[in-house]
């Protein structure tokens, strides 16, 4: 079982701790003793994240560029007026959305396929299990630079191999289409192995019976994994899809090295755009009025992503 | 028997799809011992066979010009220090989402998770101009302090996650004992709760160190030369001395190495912590 972060709930821990604690009269449930181990990280988030959020939220409403040597200016509300009537904005935002739509759907059916390869003990199954963590792990940035390298046209694989099978050259970064798949299929060789790992879990998880029952009950493959699986695992997967989901809205560090957001400005991610515009042409506050604007965004689909599913999940334990 | 000797075709997907991930690794890791005329005078696949493998790029990243060194240690030190800072804050924290009855107003111990975790969900572009700005009056731009500041709040709500997660794991019945003993919260939480954590202390701070061991963009708008870490150096690569792939190979090689050992020790870990012991096998 998974508990999905869900703000109206008061339980603590699995099964509602908190209340029988109480009954059995359990000493350590004092509030104000644990003020004492949770407040530094209360503060300190409200330092280096709340604070940082309010001061962003007052660039986005003054024009702190480098022309006015980085220092607040009267309050305006252009920024946000010129951002509604910004054509390299909106596409930055398109592409961002439709970038991670089609990128979280992808990883979670092969995330869902390997898992469902691996979830039974075979032979080898540690060391694949293994291999597909990995690449979660590295750096964006080195990412990027080795998906460069490989789609190279002179003197990358990928193309050597395409011509070897006579398939012809793909000018991958050079056109907007084919960036947008060069991108796509980096971010899932990058980010399948999250889903995987997730799905794994979760599969690992499951009660064996429930499933020896339909198979002993004549059910097959697809009909046990659609019915019996799928719905089992439903909230595991509306946690991992729901974090892939916020995450790859941040794309960044490996669009910058793969295509540096081109051809053109085809493949510039929405917090590529923001970074262009509020630090390297230094327009600091039309770089912050984007970031704000993505965190709505991203908040908005969010929270409409966690209504949605709330009710899926109620009509599946039904 | 039969089964034994049956052909098992998922392994044809599995086999597929291993190549696929090991793929990119293997070229950069050859490509980091390519010399100028393998890589720019066609595609070359295998060391020995089709080209003679070359030192050039480490001579030149271990002790040439181009040294590793500097944004190696600067990256050790901020990833080191921001880890322990998050991780020590973070498992008070958890400790006392997990162990304690909150209030605050009408916020209970679940909102106040939520609250810190969806930190989180926050896109890092919506804060670091911020940064920038702020660490501009402070003084604090391309400095080490300012690094480790940024990457403790970057990392402690996972972190903070991660450790309530594992606290509730753990039955309680020792720290009751403790308590009728007469120790002090403090103490309980130091001596009792904290070892039987360890396992996850260790997974909850091997995955912080490498969000910070990896993290871009904040290092990319705060620091120039002083604190610059690894990530900066890999992408720095491009456009100064043409494109040296060797160079930029073997730097990643540096930076990519420890997470696979990473990776290779969290195994299961990763999950169970990153479900926040939601998920129970």
């Amino acid at each position: 079982m998974v508990e999905s972060p869900d703000p109206n709930r008061d339980t603590v821990g699995a099964g509602g701790a908190v209340p029988t604690r109480r009954k059995r009269g359990r000493p350590l449930s004092s509030g104000f003793a644990g003020w004492v181990f949770v407040l530094p990280t209360v503060l300190v988030l409200l330092a280096l994240t709340i604070f940082p959020l309010i001061f962003s939220l007052a660039l986005s409403f003054s024009n702190v560029s480098q022309d006015n040597g980085l220092t607040f200016t009267d309050r305006t509300l252009d920024n946000w007026r010129q951002l509604l009537h910004n054509g390299d904005y909106w596409q930055s935002l398109i592409y961002t959305t439709e970038f991670v739509v089609l990128a979280v759907i992808i990883e979670f059916l092969i995330g869902f396929g390997l898992a469902l390869l691996l979830w039974r003990r075979i032979r080898f199954g540690g060391f694949f299990r293994v291999l597909f963590s990995i690449p979660m792990m590295l750096a964006p940035v080195a990412i990027g630079f080795m998906w460069r390298m490989l789609y190279d046209q002179t003197n990358g694989p990928i193309d050597a191999i395409l011509s070897g099978l006579h398939l012809g050259s793909v000018p991958w970064l050079a056109e907007s289409r084919s960036a947008f798949l060069a991108v796509l299929i980096m971010d899932v060789w990058e980010w399948t192995p999250f889903m995987f790992l997730l799905l794994l879990a979760g599969l690992q998880s499951l009660s064996e019976e429930a499933i020896e029952a339909a198979q002993i009950d004549g059910a097959t493959g697809v009909r046990v994994i659609w019915d019996i699986i799928f719905p089992m695992l439903a909230p595991i997967t509306v946690m991992a899809v729901f974090l892939r989901f916020t995450e790859s809205f941040t794309i960044f560090g490996q669009i910058i090295q793969l295509t540096g957001g081109g051809p053109g400005t085809a493949t510039t991610s929405t917090t590529l755009y923001a970074y262009f515009q509020g630090y390297q042409d230094f327009n600091v506050s039309s770089g912050a009025t984007i970031a704000l604007s993505l965190l709505v965004f991203v908040t908005v689909i969010a929270l409409m992503y966690l209504a949605i599913t709330r009710r899926l999940l109620l009509r599946f334990e039904e | 028997m039969s089964r034994r000797t049956r052909f098992q075709w998922r392994y044809i997907p599995l086999v597929i799809w291993a190549l696929f991930v090991a793929f990119p690794l293997y070229w950069v890791v050859i490509t980091a011992f390519k010399d100028n005329a393998s890589i720019y005078g066609g595609v070359r696949w295998l060391p020995w066979v089709d080209f003679q493998p070359s030192g050039e790029a480490w001579h030149e990243i271990l002790g040439g010009s181009n040294s590793v060194y500097g944004p190696l240690s600067h990256s050790l030190i901020i990833g080191i220090s921001s880890t322990l800072l998050a991780l020590f804050l973070g498992s008070l924290a958890g400790y006392g989402l997990a162990r304690f009855r909150l209030r605050a107003g009408p916020f209970r111990n679940n909102d106040i998770a939520f609250w810190i975790v969806s930190q989180r969900i926050m896109p890092p572009v919506v804060t670091v101009l911020a940064f920038f700005i702020l660490f501009n009056d402070l003084g604090l731009l391309d400095t080490l302090l300012g690094m480790i500041i940024v990457y403790t709040g970057f990392s402690l709500p996972i972190t903070v996650w991660f450790m309530q997660g594992y606290f509730r794991q753990i039955p309680m019945a020792l720290e009751e004992a403790a308590y009728v003993d007469g120790a002090s919260r403090l103490d309980i939480f130091l001596r009792v709760a904290l070892p039987l954590v360890t396992p996850g202390l260790i997974a909850t701070c091997l995955l912080t160190f490498s969000f910070v061991w990896n993290e871009y963009l904040y290092a990319v708008v705060l620091t120039t030369n002083n604190a610059t870490t690894l990530p900066i150096l890999i992408a720095s690569q491009q456009g100064e001395l043409g494109t040296s792939w060797w160079n930029i190979c073997a730097i990643s090689v540096i930076s990519i190495a420890p997470m696979v050992l990473i990776a290779i020790l969290l195994q299961k870990r990763l999950v169970t912590g990153l479900l926040g012991g939601a998920v129970r096998g």
